[in-house]
């Protein structure tokens, strides 16, 4: 099993150190920012109402005061001109006249004195013209310069001046404003009756100089007179930011409309020209007149705005001077613990000699005085394990000192037994090879004499010669088997994949005593291919092959059948055959060298063949046995492995 | 038939009576010379020392080679033949009783045409002389300037 990848501690430490350091009193400031911006926020929205609720109502009051002032003045004035006209027109000659004229006599001295009287009112001040109309609205007499005359009958100012005194809407001619004024004359002798009308038309600028006044109301603020007119608002006087124009619709004045209506008034709203306006109207009380006083919103809020700036100022120096105590204070926070991660980064790169100053006795500080006693340990604790280390690789040195030694001493013994073993070898090997010379030169001879000089010898000499000669060739075959053995144990055995059934094929063929004449051998097909070493696989398989059709009873055709089985182990090839069988308690021997069951004169043999077998099996990994009974044929088997590629 | 001999190279004075005679048996007429050593043979085929006669000792168009030999081993002189011989391409039969593995492939690795094993037994022996004859002197064609 795997390890799980180790995690990359020093990669990790670097890079997620600062910033978390950066990020604390980042975090620290933001959090102290936010409150006071939040603190800040609140006063100055609480202090706009509060200011804004403060000054609204004291320019109400000063604008309702101005407004109430104005209408008394302007009541004032009315009361005056209405007293002036009244006492004009009870002057004696202009009573005489329309009294002598009804009765229809000539009065020329009231006449003239009435003239002269006209003309000394219209020279007089704050007056610029005077006439009288009799009861039917003729015009009797009228002001030097004054050329109306005729018929005033339709004038408002004579009917309305017929029921009582009347004082016309003001309007101004050039660079003043004038008003008409008419007064009933009375009967001479019964007052009850209207005689005729005075009608005169009077200066009232003084008045219009003192509604333009506009002290207490600012640099937008003034005071309007006005009166609705054919469903429009007229201005009585210009107003102050539009001097050409005195008619607006209704909907554009809503104090004056309210005023004119008889209301009194007091709210926020707009004026003629659209601006948000404060603003208070009351009603004059006099000829559907109102009065307007007001000041534009901005002006009127202007100090509120002047005292808000003044306090975003003060909000902002408060804010720097709060983040920089923040600032300072998270890094009076921060400064340990960023020396603790530091100290920490230090150690995860395996430099333990860092200490932290434990300046105080905080968590902080009890944390660094905690860390401090950490890395200690584990100084103490890496001093420890480099000892051990050094020991341990001290006690590696001279295992493998030890180890080198012994493989020195086993490679020279091992070089010594080879060496040894090859000089047996060599000289196994030329001892057999050179008692084989000999043998050839006895059979050889054995033969010649045999066949050259038969005539010469009788009967036993010639049985005599066959027994040399076939001594000669056992021995022989003795020696070959004894060097196919050696060559078994001792050789390089190259282990590849082998066709066994080709195998069996090539020897059959080549073996007269396996031949079809001879013997039946059937192989059952398919076999599998194994893993062995093709010279040893046919020595053995033909030593098996050549045991079956040997050991067989007297006239029995021999029979083989060659078998595979495959198990765990790989695969077991078996040879089963009609032989002689083997008796159990033989079995066990059957597979040492030299050991023969029968003697010579039945079946000739060397005692070597199984060994072989055996010794060849194993050297390529196997393993050999069988199973038999005597009289019931046998069942030689060999295991081997199977190949890969099969 | 070649008037170039064949040259067995033989320590064994038996096994040389044995190919002789079976030469004899199978009536296979080429002329015989025998080394008894590997120096000898070497000696023979350089045609120094008591080889120098080369109408007595002339070259071979087949050698016979055993590989125990004394004084030069079979596979030396198989290497000497192969590399300094004055006809390198001369067919070289090793004959012999060594069955090693060892043997075979030296010989085969050093040149040689064939690998033989001493039979056992005069009847055997004809048999391998007969095959020989068959073979080398009825089947196969030498090279011209050995052969002629």
């Amino acid at each position: 099993m795997n390890p799980p990848p180790a995690p990359d501690h020093s990669a990790a430490g670097t890079s997620r150190t600062p910033r978390a350091r950066r990020s604390l009193t980042l975090q620290l400031t933001l959090i102290v920012a936010a409150i006071v911006a939040m603190l800040l926020g609140v006063l100055l929205l609480d202090g706009n109402r509060y200011w804004r609720e403060i000054v609204g109502e004291q320019i109400d009051a000063q604008l309702s005061a101005v407004a109430e002032s104005r209408r008394n003045m302007v009541l004032a004035h009315l009361a005056q001109l209405k007293q002036r006209a009244e006492m004009m027109a009870e002057h004696g000659q202009f009573r005489g006249l329309l009294n002598n004229l009804i009765m229809g006599q000539p009065d020329t001295i009231n006449r003239n004195y009435s003239q002269g009287r006209l003309d000394e009112m219209a020279d007089g001040k704050r007056m610029f013209s005077a006439m009288l109309a009799d009861a039917k609205g003729r015009v009797l007499l009228a002001s030097k310069g004054t050329d109306v005359l005729g018929d005033v009958s339709s004038d408002p100012a004579f009917t309305k001046g017929m029921s009582g005194i009347y004082v016309g809407p003001p309007c101004s001619v050039g660079d003043h404003s004038e008003v008409v004024l008419a007064a009933p004359v009375r009967d001479y002798s019964r007052p009850v009756k209207i005689a005729g009308v005075l009608m005169m038309t009077v200066d009232v600028s003084p008045l219009a100089a003192a509604l333009r006044d506009t002290t207490g109301l600012g640099q937008t603020g003034e005071v309007l007179l006005g009166v609705r007119e054919a469903g429009q608002m007229r201005f009585l006087f210009p107003p102050r930011h539009r001097h050409d124009v005195l008619l607006f619709p209704l909907t554009d004045t809503p104090a004056m409309a309210a005023a004119t209506n008889g209301r009194d008034f007091l709210q926020p709203t707009r004026d003629y020209r659209g601006e948000p306006v404060l603003a208070a109207g009351r009603p004059i009380g006099y000829g559907g007149w109102g009065l307007v006083a007001k000041m534009d919103e901005a002006e009127a809020h202007a100090p509120i705005l002047g005292a808000l700036r003044h306090a975003l100022w003060l909000g902002a120096a408060i804010m720097l001077v709060g983040l920089a105590a923040a600032w300072m204070l998270a890094r009076r926070f921060s400064r340990p613990i960023s020396q603790l991660a530091a100290a920490a980064e230090s150690v995860a790169r395996g430099e333990l000699d860092v200490a932290v100053p434990v300046a105080s006795q905080t968590e902080v500080g009890v944390l660094a005085a905690c860390f401090n006693e950490m890395t200690a340990a584990l100084r103490a604790r890496t001093a420890e394990r480099e000892t051990a280390e050094l020991q341990l690789a001290e006690a590696q040195r001279q295992l493998q000192q030890h180890a080198g030694n012994l493989e020195n001493t086993v490679r020279e013994r091992t070089e010594k037994l080879r060496e040894i073993v090859e000089e047996l070898e060599a000289f196994s090997y030329s001892i057999a090879h050179d008692m084989r010379a000999p043998l050839r030169a006895m059979t050889g001879f054995s033969d010649i004499l045999l066949t050259d000089h038969a005539g010469q010898l009788d009967e036993t000499g010639r049985r005599y010669l066959q027994h040399i000669a076939m001594a000669a060739r056992r021995m022989d075959t003795l020696i070959v088997d004894i060097l196919n053995y050696s060559k078994v144990v001792r050789g390089e055995l190259e282990m590849k994949p082998v066709n066994v059934e080709q195998l069996i094929r090539e020897i059959t063929t080549t073996y007269p005593a396996l031949g079809a004449d001879r013997a039946d051998i059937t192989v059952a097909s398919p076999l599998p291919r194994v893993l062995a070493n093709g010279a040893a696989l046919t020595q053995v398989v033909s030593n098996l092959l050549g045991n079956a059709v040997k050991f067989v009873a007297p006239g029995v055709r021999p029979y083989v059948c060659v078998r595979a089985e495959k198990d765990a182990e790989g695969v077991r090839l078996w040879f089963e055959d009609n032989g002689i069988g083997i008796a159990k308690d033989a079995q066990a021997r059957l597979f040492h060298i030299f050991t023969r069951l029968h003697g010579q004169e039945e079946y000739e043999g060397t005692g070597i063949g199984l060994a072989i077998v055996r010794k060849a099996a194993e050297r390529m990994g196997g393993s050999v046995g069988l199973e038999s009974e005597e009289g019931r044929g046998s069942q030689f088997w060999i295991r081997l492995k199977e190949a890969d590629d099969s | 038939m070649s008037e170039h001999p064949i040259l067995l190279v033989e320590d064994d004075k038996n096994d040389v009576f044995f190919f002789q005679r079976a030469m004899e048996e199978a009536a296979f007429a080429c002329p015989l010379r025998v080394a008894r050593d590997g120096g000898e043979a070497i000696d023979y085929l350089s045609g120094t020392g008591a080889f120098a006669d080369r109408v007595q000792f002339p070259l071979p168009c087949l050698v016979l080679l055993d590989l125990n030999l004394p004084r030069r081993h079979g596979l030396e002189v198989l290497q000497w033949i192969r590399g300094n011989a004055p006809d390198p391409a001369v067919p070289v039969i090793v004959l012999t009783s060594s069955t090693s593995d060892r043997d075979v492939r030296e010989a085969y690795r050093l040149g040689a045409n064939s690998y033989l094993s001493k039979p056992s037994g005069a009847g055997n022996l004809v048999a391998l002389v007969r095959a020989l004859d068959a073979y080398w002197f009825h089947h196969h064609r030498f090279t011209p300037a050995a052969g002629g």
